[in-house]
């Protein structure tokens, strides 16, 4: 049997989060399949970006990687394909290998949905032959976000960034009541959806001139967003293909979005968790975390009261919120420190500027950023995060703030759950939403509006207030009265379940229940054939 | 006896992981076919594990001098002859077991291509094809070449993955086709390699001494005496009195499970646990103390007997040393930290802005607290 991967590893972001995560569990994968089934070839195709934005491809060295699962070296495994995108084990091949590759495969499980879309190198007919198998393969293909979500917040994004100035009122009006209609729900309705689409096509096709206009700015977004719809269409014309997706919210909105926009349904949905590599790295390397644990303790054992935001920085993620909020609350007196986790957030970044500002104006408050733009990451080595969140958790004085405006999944939410079993404020939509429903997040520390996060933010900040005087005036011996407050909004057996259910390792049991299925199915039917020709045999013989 | 209890305590380890991962897979499907195939899955790994733990029970004794007079023979002669020479028999020992760890057990992925190659060759030689090395025939019973054959079928698959893994990884261009064409000639070389050690051996022996003759004699009869508990069976004589543990553990599982696929998957999960270096280890380990024991006795036997005027300059035995015989096998165990718990250690530090104002006063206080240090 044969099954081929393609990772896409061209975004620093959830997907290639995904995609690591994957690469665990299908080294376990090939573990459990061996038992039963004999050895199974799985091939690794890698797509990123070269020079140019050009798509380069590569096939990884699987074996490789397989003996280094088996000496139980995941640190190594995880620089492999975190740091290095695979190069050092990996040969550059041509998209036709790809193509052959994927053709001769029994099973095929593509990491992101998106794989043809900002890829100049893959035509509509590489695309065609990708997605087609007259029954003969299956395919797993992984839906990462609320798409019809994300093309409304681009479009909020690019009204915002002043660059059409053409925009009527009209337009903008019915955009930014979808957004708000978004958050008031948590979801788009059908109609919202459709009127989306409307929208879109309005843009793609009118000769109005803010049409007109926004073509000429944003015909590269228009292009993206059809290349989204046509393998939305293959999709519904695929036989064998199970679609996932992380949640079913996410689940619910893309199959909504797609019946509303081609007319038809994608047949079969699962909802799986995603599998998180930093689950592994935890599982194996508890000791070492643990020494960080304690660096950070002493670095940060202030009684100080802490927002943890962790997130790209953009305005989809809600950075802007953050910092709104954080300059309310010091305006008013509060001296917390923003601890900000986030690639991108150098010293020219406008968010950095205006926290310098908020900080001067004020005269009070603290910001640390980790960050790859000034030279503190804490992703370059994942342990030390993990080490940074589980101190922050043990503190019980941090609350994790996720603001954002659309969220498929919410990985950096999790991990702090998970590691630090932190207080998590966060916005009510999508994943996010699931999360709640599904007992990880305390419904009582969500919120939609700017004005909510605020109100709530004051509120938990005065209850651990209320913790640390508790806490210094040693007026309980007993350390859960200590934090009772903090503690009251964390659904810590909640966390524990969620901490196997998302451990690659673990979710090698489903993909295996899902891959094995197939092949039994396929081994029954042989079997029954085989008897049937049997019994005929000895029928003619008698 | 340690090699038993390792034996049986890794077979134990490795088939509970087995079972549960099937039993896991199995509790997640609702289709009987799958399930029954799941079962038999774990019945087959059952019987094959069962199979090979049968090996190491029938090998009890076997390396024991009070039980096997073979074996007591080789040692006595071999104690014999070294401290004759004036030589402390454990570390001339030492010098066979530390020739093949460095020769062999330290290649990482290349001493399990020379041993599969050993165990292929010999199955060939077995069969009739003259040995390599000598161009020697020899001739074996019909029911050792039976044995021989149905070694040769496993091995072959093993090696050919085997093989292919080694030149692909130093990155040598060739197919498992290829391979598999030229397997005898491809496994040629690593085969020599096994048997170069002796060579190694008696290099090591003509330079210890001028009186090569008789202790080289000595030494590689205890040499290939070893190599058949353990490895050679290509001059196996009917209804001999021992056994070859590692050819007959894979004939033990093949008879046990009749299931090629399930077998490779439980060699590879072996040679990835170090078991084939650890079983070496562990029956020279126990030959050695054995050694040890003899020793005395036969250095009192020859003090007696010697002719007046001459004193044997024997050393009393050796305790067990580090790396030596009598050690603990060593398998694999998980990934060590590389700190001690507990410890504080250095970790990347944030930028951290503040108030211009709280910045200012926090570098005046610095600069206040080292003049203060400099100023005592």
């Amino acid at each position: 049997m044969r099954i081929a991967v393609l990772l896409d590893h061209r975004w620093e972001s959830g997907v290639k989060t995904f995609s690591i995560g994957a690469l665990l569990s299908f080294l376990n994968l090939k573990e459990l399949l061996k038992l039963s089934l004999g050895d199974v070839k799985i091939d690794f195709y890698v797509m990123t970006f070269g020079p140019n934005d050009n798509v380069e491809y590569f096939k990884v060295d699987f074996n490789e990687l397989y003996e280094l699962y088996k000496e139980g070296d995941i640190k190594k495994i995880i620089e492999l394909a975190n740091k290095e995108n695979y190069v050092s084990i990996s040969k550059q091949i041509r998209l036709d290998d790809i193509l052959e590759g994927l053709d001769n495969s029994d099973f095929v499980f593509i990491t992101n949905v998106g794989f043809a879309v900002y890829n100049k190198s893959l035509k509509k007919e590489d695309l065609d032959k990708i997605l087609s198998n007259n029954g003969k393969r299956t395919y797993m293909i992984m839906f990462h976000a609320d798409y019809a979500g994300n093309f409304l917040y681009n479009l909020v994004e690019f009204i915002n960034s002043g660059k059409l100035k053409n925009i009527s009122e009209t337009t903008k009006n019915k955009i930014y009541s979808l957004l708000r209609k978004k958050i008031e729900r948590g979801y788009m309705t059908d109609e919202d959806q459709k009127n989306l689409i409307g929208i879109i096509e309005y843009l793609s096709n009118s000769n109005t001139e803010e049409a007109i206009e926004f073509r000429n700015k944003y015909g590269w977004w228009l292009d993206e967003v059809r290349k989204y719809i046509y393998t939305f269409r293959r999709l519904t014309e695929l036989k064998n293909v199970i679609n996932l997706f992380p949640t079913y919210i996410v689940s619910d909105s893309n199959s909504r979005f797609i019946k509303n926009v081609i007319g038809s349904d994608i047949k079969k949905r699962m909802v799986l968790h995603e599998p998180m590599f930093m689950v592994s790295l935890y599982k194996y390397y508890r000791d070492e975390i643990e020494g960080y644990k304690n660096a950070y303790l002493k670095f940060y054992n202030d009684n100080k009261i802490n927002l943890l935001y962790v997130g790209r920085n953009s305005g989809e993620k809600g950075i802007h919120d953050v910092i709104r909020l954080f300059e309310d609350l010091v305006k008013e007196g509060k001296d917390v420190r923003l601890i900000i986790v986030s690639p991108q957030f150098g010293e020219n970044t406008e968010e950095y500027k205006r926290l310098k500002e908020i900080l001067n104006k004020y005269g009070r408050g603290v910001v640390d950023i980790y960050s790859n733009a000034l030279g503190t990451s804490l992703h370059e080595y994942p342990l030390y995060y993990i080490g940074l969140l589980e101190a922050l958790g043990e503190l019980k004085s941090t609350i994790f703030i996720n603001p954002a405006y659309t969220e498929s999944y919410g990985f950096s939410t999790l991990e702090a759950l998970i590691f630090g079993k932190l207080l998590v404020i966060y916005r009510d939509v999508d994943g996010l939403k699931e999360l709640k429903e599904r007992g990880y997040l305390n419904a009582k520390t969500a919120f939609r509006t700017y004005e909510d996060l605020v109100n709530l933010t004051k509120k938990i900040i005065e209850e651990i207030e209320e913790d640390l005087k508790n806490r210094k005036n040693d007026k309980y011996e007993n350390e859960e009265i200590k934090n009772k407050k903090y503690d009251e909004y964390v659904n810590r057996k909640a966390i524990e379940m969620l901490e196997k259910e998302v451990d690659p390792e673990e979710l090698a049991y489903e993909y295996a229940k899902i891959i094995s299925e197939k092949i039994y199915n396929k081994l029954e039917s042989e079997n029954n054939n085989n008897l049937e020709v049997q019994s005929k045999e000895i029928e003619a013989v008698a | 006896m340690v090699l038993t209890t390792y034996v049986n305590q890794t077979l134990d380890g490795l088939l509970s992981e087995y079972i549960n991962k099937l039993n896991r897979l199995k509790g997640l499907t609702t289709d009987d076919f799958e399930r029954r195939t799941l079962d038999s899955d774990i019945e087959t790994y059952s019987e094959i594990i069962r199979g090979m733990k049968g090996v190491s029970q029938q090998f009890e004794g076997q390396l024991d001098p009070n039980v096997n007079k073979d074996l007591r023979d080789i040692l006595v002669n071999f104690i014999s002859k070294a401290l004759k020479d004036n030589e402390n028999p454990s570390q001339l020992y030492r010098i066979i077991l530390d020739a093949y760890n460095q020769e062999v057990f330290s290649k990482g992925y290349e001493a399990l291509v020379i041993l599969l190659s050993k165990i292929y060759w010999e199955a060939l030689i077995t069969l009739g094809v003259p040995d390599p090395i000598n161009r020697q025939k020899y001739f074996a019973s019909r029911e050792a070449k039976e044995t021989a054959a149905m070694i040769k079928g496993i091995v072959e698959e093993l090696l050919r993955e085997a093989l292919y893994e080694y030149w692909s990884s130093r990155g040598k261009k060739i197919t498992k086709e290829e391979i598999m064409a030229n397997l005898a000639q491809y496994a040629r070389s690593f085969y020599a390699a096994w048997e170069a050690v002796k060579g190694k051996i008696v290099n090591e022996i003509e330079m210890l001494t001028p009186n090569r003759e008789e202790l080289k004699d000595a030494v590689m009869k205890l040499v290939d005496e070893l190599d058949k508990y353990y490895i050679s069976f290509k001059q196996a004589e009917q209804g001999r009195n021992h056994i070859s543990f590692i050819p007959e553990l894979i004939v033990a599982a093949y008879k046990a499970g009749q299931a090629p696929k399930y077998i490779i998957n439980v060699l590879e999960d072996l040679i990835r646990k170090e078991f084939f270096k650890n079983v070496f280890n562990e029956m020279y380990n126990e030959v050695g103390n054995y050694i040890n024991q003899l020793q005395p006795q036969i250095a009192q036997y020859l003090q007696l007997n010697q002719p007046a005027g001459q004193q044997p300059n024997a050393q009393p035995p050796q305790p067990a040393q580090p790396g030596q015989p009598g050690n603990q096998p060593n398998p694999q165990s998980p990934q060590q930290n590389p700190q001690p718990q507990n410890q504080v250690v250095q970790v990347p530090p944030p930028q951290r802005i503040m108030p211009q104002k709280q910045a200012n006063q926090l570098q005046q206080n610095q600069q206040n607290n080292q003049q203060g240090q400099q100023t005592p």
